[in-house]
């Protein structure tokens, strides 16, 4: 990672810049919004890629510390996916973020009680907790 | 059934507001299958994306719907990138860091 960012100084012009956004293993709430408002199944676990996450900061801090770049800016924000079905959600899931994200068994069991109530325009919401760091060369 | 994905451009918003991307070089890292990239694709001045997925690159050259003379997608790594030095102004690494 680390020469990752080294690569990306030497393709930058003089005072260029560096967008980090990446999301965030932090847990998240699966939703379901509805007409009348919106009710949460439980927290997703998002720890598995944890050390990863962990890895990408230290490798931002070390090319700071290195004075490759200048932290000139850090935001957060939600990165948000809607499904029709639960069905739906727990493929999407299964095929594309197993390695990110697991449903505990408890979310499970209470995202299926809150989707068979087929309140009306039901959607099912999975923010992403996304970070967006802004690095001039130096 | 695949998810409707950041229907309030939170993502896009975001970018643009942490740097100025008209008439820039922009390479974004991990371009995947050009989803983000096609979004912003009009600002920049020239704007190159690159990934190791070449399944991915493919969609992406296959969904650029109007010919963007100044949109290209390469098959790379962060790692290793196949560009001289000085010649981006911006550089998105899109959550592959």
């Amino acid at each position: 990672m680390v020469h990752a960012l080294k690569e990306v100084h030497r393709i930058l012009v003089p005072q260029g810049i560096m967008i980090d956004v990446r999301p965030l293993c932090v847990d998240v709430p699966l939703e379901f919004v509805h007409a009348g408002g919106s009710e949460s199944a439980g927290l997703m676990d998002l720890s598995p890629d944890i050390e990863s996450d962990i890895a990408a900061d230290k490798a931002v801090d070390c090319v700071i510390k290195e004075s490759l770049y200048h932290e000139s800016g850090l935001e957060y924000f939600d990165f948000v996916f809607y499904w029709k079905t639960l069905k739906g959600m727990e493929e999407h899931i299964e095929e594309n973020w197993k390695a990110y994200m697991v449903i505990p068994e408890q979310v499970r069991q209470r995202a299926r009680i809150l989707y068979h109530q087929r309140r009306p325009q039901t959607r099912i919401r999975i923010g992403w907790r996304m970070k967006l760091g802004i690095y001039e060369k130096l | 059934m695949k998810p409707i994905r950041d229907p309030e451009g939170a993502e896009l918003g975001h970018l643009v507001a942490a740097c100025e991307l008209d008439g820039k070089v922009v390479l974004e890292i991990g371009c995947g299958d050009g989803k983000f990239t096609r979004q912003y694709a009009g600002m920049p001045a020239r704007l190159v994306g690159i990934d190791p997925e070449l399944n991915d690159l493919r969609v992406a050259k296959k969904r650029k719907i109007r010919p963007k003379p100044h949109l290209f997608f390469s098959q790379a790594k962060g790692e290793k990138l196949p560009f001289p030095a000085g010649s981006f102004d911006i550089a998105i690494l899109a959550s592959s860091l």
